[in-house]
């Protein structure tokens, strides 16, 4: 089988992309605890509101961190240039039958994506570093921290379902490059046909 | 019980700072050492140790001296900016009486009601002894206590020109329409309602107070506004996903399917049985 294979995402890349999502999961379940009356059930799972909070403000600088890291990574092939733009991209999972221009290693909506997840990234962590130090800017300025903290949140969660939900179930084989950093041939040439990946 | 006001008629307010110091005798608040820092105020701002404080506004009318007497103190607004920031089921509530508390047992000083209030009064510290080292935070709490004991609060209590008073529905009437025959303004939060209630004699701004309070548009957005917009999104950005999985299917790639299957152009519901 190895000779169908094709490397996608070396280990260190992987290595730091878990530790985003792990970053995520945990900054999600605990910000979610301390946002709203809600969801304070969600902070018992983390031993208490105090407990959270503090989980919630390291887990955030690991997750800013990671955040910069995978920019530097992927910034040249977020810049790489392509054939197909986000319209394309969007048409051809939208309906299976259409044929547009073939994709590099990230396609259009791939690209969008990690453009948009650093920024909406960083805005996170911007904010909750002025969250959790709410002394340094400006009264006026701190209260749209928390609205913009909320609201970067709600983009960046929407941009990771489709990211999630595309990256297992939505296009079968691609769960393989962020645990073996592998995948198949025929994977690559039906999702990114202008990609030239290295033989594993 | 019905609602309970609290009545200030700044053009009775001499500045004896009695009520300050009711205040901090009665919640058992410290003094706090401070500077000259020119004024007449003191201390200089807001703390847990001080709930209120009496502003001294000083202008000069026709080269005279002219004073305005102000507090400083939580208005106990209806529509709280506070209570609605506050992400602790219980930290911050309302009572019959109109009285907003904080309760410090269990605030967990995550400071949203500081930032959320329209009028800037709650402060955070971790020196009380509540706090044992985490901030939490403090302001007036319109001696919810006394009130509960048939007393009224200690500011009014001591008030010895009757600038402050203490009033049920009733009385709180007959008090505004007195004041409008002698001219005062009555400001009473507008849209906030307080159970705080000023009888100015000059504009809101001349005694520190917002001339339009509201909740902060940014504490809006993010508290009423967000709230319901991210549990939208959230369900519907999961039908969207389901639906797309069911009715167009999964992206398989040519091996999957292979020799054995039609290769996409069945496309529609025939992906969804290809095996994956």
């Amino acid at each position: 089988m190895s000779h169908h294979l094709i490397k996608r995402l070396s280990s260190g890349e992987r290595f730091f992309h878990w530790l985003n999502m792990l970053a995520f999961i945990v900054l999600a379940l605990t910000g979610l605890g301390l946002y709203s009356q809600k969801f304070f059930g969600l902070t018992g799972l983390f031993g208490g509101v105090d407990l959270s909070r503090a989980i919630h403000h390291y887990v955030g600088l690991v997750f800013i961190a990671t955040t910069f890291i995978i920019l530097f990574q992927f910034m040249r092939d977020y810049t790489a240039p392509g054939e197909d733009t986000l319209g394309t991209t969007i048409k051809s999972y939208l309906d299976p039958d259409f044929k547009g221009p073939p994709a590099g290693k990230f396609n259009a909506g791939q690209k969008l994506f990690g453009w948009c997840a650093f920024l909406f990234g960083v805005v996170m962590g911007i904010t909750g570093l002025l969250m959790w130090f709410p002394s340094t800017v400006g009264r006026g300025l701190q209260q749209w921290m928390y609205f913009l903290h909320n609201f970067s949140f709600i983009v960046f969660m929407g941009f990771m379902m489709i990211h999630v939900y595309l990256g297992t179930v939505g296009v079968p084989g691609t769960w393989s490059a962020m645990s073996r950093g592998t995948v198949t041939k025929e994977w690559a040439k039906k999702n990114h046909p202008a990609w030239e990946g290295e033989e594993a | 019980m019905a609602e309970k006001f609290i009545v200030i008629d700044t053009s009775k307010c001499t500045a004896c700072r009695g009520c300050q110091t009711a205040c901090k005798q009665w919640n058992n608040l410290t003094a706090v050492a401070t500077n000259n820092r020119g004024s007449y105020e003191n201390p200089p701002d807001l703390s847990s140790s001080t709930y209120v404080k009496v502003l001294f506004h000083e202008t000069e009318v026709d080269g005279e001296v002219k004073w305005h007497f102000g507090q400083r103190r939580c208005m106990h607004c209806a529509d709280a900016g506070c209570i609605k920031a506050c992400p602790v089921p219980g930290a911050i509530t309302r009572d019959a009486n109109g009285a907003v508390v904080i309760n410090q047992g269990l605030c967990t000083g995550c400071k949203y009601c500081v930032f959320a209030c329209p009028f800037d009064i709650p402060r955070y510290d971790s020196g009380n002894a509540e706090g044992a080292g985490v901030d939490r935070a403090y302001k007036c709490t319109m001696c919810f206590e006394r009130q509960s004991m048939g007393m009224e609060p200690a500011c009014t209590k001591t008030c010895p020109t009757g600038a402050l008073s203490f009033a049920g529905e009733a009385k709180l009437a007959g008090i505004k329409a007195g004041a409008k025959d002698r001219g005062l303004e009555v400001y009473d939060g507008g849209p906030l309602a307080t159970n705080v209630v000023f009888l100015l004699e000059d504009s809101p701004s001349a005694y520190g107070l917002p001339a339009k309070p509201a909740i902060p548009t940014p504490t809006y957005l993010w508290r009423t506004v967000m709230k319901p917009v991210g549990v939208v999104a959230f369900f519907a950005g999961l039908i969207a996903l389901i639906a797309h999985y069911v009715n167009v299917g999964p992206k398989v790639a040519e091996e999957e399917t292979g020799t054995t299957a039609p290769t996409g152009e069945g496309g529609g519901d025939s992906d969804v049985s290809s095996p994956y």
